[in-house]
């Protein structure tokens, strides 16, 4: 059995796997639905985003442990960067999600809000590949 | 003030924050392994030893790092 301060780490690195596979994943969703105009693939997104954005909460929360266990606590520009950056991409998912759910016909209408959607979709992507290559200076 | 300087020194500080951790991990590794051998003397002496040296260099790596803190302390208090 591992102990806890190890499980903990490991848990922060599944987690984040999670989130940094989820919204990619969403994004080439997204991108095929706008080449195919198939609504499996946007409605597909909507739930890749939904279980990506549930697993970000447990990746914050073990990232957090290990920053202050492993690292002590310690700044410096690789942290505060993952702060920083973790916010923005947490207010982002929520938004997007909370934005699809109340709006479900938001990919199929023909305005300038399906395509800030569609930016706010691949930025989350953008974030997650900065916020996982900080990730791997530790490893 | 040397800007030059502070961001090496905080360069520098972030490589043994990385680094600190590691040589831990590398001597629970080790004595990790110490544990598994108790029934090998010698396996048992090499890893003991080795888990020793680790956390010489984390001590070691421990000190250089303070003194890299006093010295961007000092850097940082010359440009107010």
């Amino acid at each position: 059995m591992l102990p806890l301060k190890k499980l903990i780490v490991h848990t922060h690195h599944i987690a984040t796997h999670f989130t940094n596979a989820l919204f990619p994943v969403s994004a080439a969703l997204i991108t095929l639905y706008l080449i195919t105009d198939n609504p499996s693939f946007e409605t597909a997104c909507y739930y890749s985003m939904i279980f990506g954005l549930m697993s970000i909460p447990v990746a914050y929360g073990s990232g957090f442990y290990d920053w202050r266990t492993r690292f002590q606590g310690r700044r410096t520009f690789i942290f505060d960067n993952k702060v920083v950056f973790g916010i923005i991409f947490f207010i982002l998912a929520i938004m997007v999600v909370i934005w699809r759910s109340y709006d479900g016909g938001i990919m199929y209408s023909i305005g300038l809000n399906k395509w800030l959607y569609v930016t706010l979709v691949y930025s989350l992507t953008g974030i997650a590949t900065w916020l996982g290559y900080l990730g791997g200076k530790f490893i | 003030m040397s800007k030059e300087k502070i961001r090496e020194l905080k360069k520098k500080i972030e490589a043994l924050v990385i680094a600190i951790p590691r040589e831990l991990e590398a001597y629970e590794f080790y004595l990790d392994l110490a544990e598994k051998s108790a029934d090998d003397a010698p396996s048992k002496e090499m890893f003991l030893f080795l888990a020793k040296q680790e956390l010489f260099h984390r001590d070691h790596l421990e000190r250089i790092m303070n003194d890299l803190q006093i010295q961007l302390e000092e850097e940082l208090k010359k440009g107010k």
